[in-house]
């Protein structure tokens, strides 16, 4: 008489169908990157124009660019650690500690910006409903990220995976706010930042219910990607 | 495990993911001896380890494309199982939870007997009554309640549809209501 592991492992094997190989995660978050920007870019633009002079301060005031600079290597290096976590047995903590870091310094420079601006705050270039629009322009790159990474990969820890890019995700519109938004440090840490862990508890539920919802275990022996 | 065999691994998933079920066959038969023998290390339960070897099976099952060729096999199998006996655990606690004893229940006959006694005569009895149950709708409890598996997942993991599983698990959970109400009388 055969075991349970010997018909399963039958089971298995009579379910074995060709599959194809997941496509490298980096190559993955490079789009997710890229495609995300894209999107954030476009929707801002089209709700309304960019701060006078934005662009220019990235050149003149080097506390600016560098604030700017952290933000967006904070998120990439996030965006890439989820993605290359949704491959089991991928030990990647060192990049993951330096995209927290980063994120850390992020904030951290805003804290200091209060007392020690980049930029003369000022009201110019004041968008009206900054903060819905940071929550908004947020919510389709976490959506699509928590979909590539179920659709591609295995994350072993889905909840965790929902809310780092959920982190990422919203800190797109929060830093491209530094241009399309009036610049005051309190005014960026109230309305561009604080929406960001509303997006990260949103990823959370998202990913929670849609796992209860859907489930990620299909018909076993129908397989998943045959 | 020596290295050979996680070269063997290595090549045999390599010829699973392009669909060779003998590689196949052969690349699981070892990991669940390789398994079966981590598992009893680390946690000393057979019982368990058997469990936990199916659980495992099935979740590499599922994720085996997500192996790259270029990577190591060993850390991408010993995740996923570390993780479902984690998770694996976690059921059992949650299991353990639902059945413990509110030892301050004044409905609860309160004897000479330690609550430890209390506890293990309420899981005694609580396993009576799934065992009471017809099949389908013990399985249905056991997915659902015991597993935390969703509805959809144990209709898919029980072959019937979601709303036949919601069926069945609310004519199991009054079935098992009752049958504990008559425990008690």
């Amino acid at each position: 008489m055969r075991s349970r592991q010997e018909e399963l492992i039958a089971k298995l094997t009579a379910d074995l169908t060709p599959v194809k190989t997941a496509p490298p995660p980096l190559r993955v978050a490079g789009l997710w990157w890229l495609g995300s920007w894209l999107f954030v870019i476009v929707v801002t633009l089209l709700t309304g124009p960019l701060r006078p002079g934005a662009f220019v301060d990235l050149l003149t005031s080097a506390q600016f660019a560098a604030e700017s600079l952290v933000g967006f290597f904070a998120a990439a290096l996030i965006a890439a650690w989820v993605f290359e976590d949704s491959i089991p047995g991928t030990r990647r903590r060192g990049l993951l500690l330096l995209g927290l870091a980063a994120v850390a310094s992020w904030l951290i420079a805003y804290v200091v910006g209060l007392e020690y601006p980049a930029l003369e705050p000022s009201m110019a270039g004041k968008r009206a409903g900054c903060v819905l629009q940071t929550l908004l322009f947020a919510a389709p790159p976490m959506v699509a990220g928590i979909w590539l990474t179920n659709r591609n990969y295995f994350p072993l820890a889905p909840l965790r995976s929902a809310a780092l890019i959920g982190l990422a995700g919203a800190m797109l519109p929060a830093l491209f706010m530094q241009f399309a938004c009036m610049y005051d440090p309190l005014h960026i840490l109230r309305f561009h930042i604080l929406p960001i862990p509303g997006v990260v508890i949103a990823g959370v539920i998202g990913a929670w219910v849609a796992r209860r919802a859907f489930g990620r275990r299909r018909d076993l022996l129908r397989g998943r990607r045959g | 495990m020596h290295a050979d065999d996680e070269n063997d691994w290595y090549d045999w998933m390599l010829l699973a993911q392009a669909g060779d079920a003998h590689a196949y066959n052969k690349l699981l038969a070892s990991l669940s001896r390789a398994i079966t023998s981590y598992v009893v290390r680390r946690f000393g339960n057979v019982e368990f380890a058997d469990d936990c070897v199916q659980e495992s099976l099935i979740a590499l099952h599922e994720a085996r494309h997500t192996f790259l060729p270029g990577r190591p096999i060993r850390p991408w199998v010993f995740a996923i199982v570390r993780n479902r006996a984690i998770d694996m655990l976690r059921r059992q606690q949650r299991r353990q939870r639902l059945f413990a004893v509110d030892i301050d229940d004044p409905m609860l006959p309160v004897a000479d007997a330690a609550p430890e006694a209390h506890a293990d005569d309420r899981r005694e009895s609580a396993d009576r009554v799934l065992e009471a149950l017809p099949p389908p709708q013990r399985q249905a409890l056991e997915l659902t309640k015991l597993m935390g598996l969703s509805i959809t997942e144990a209709a898919s993991r029980a072959g019937i549809s979601a709303g036949a599983m919601k069926v069945r698990v609310h004519r199991a959970t009054r079935a098992a209501i009752r049958a504990v109400e008559a425990d008690r009388e």
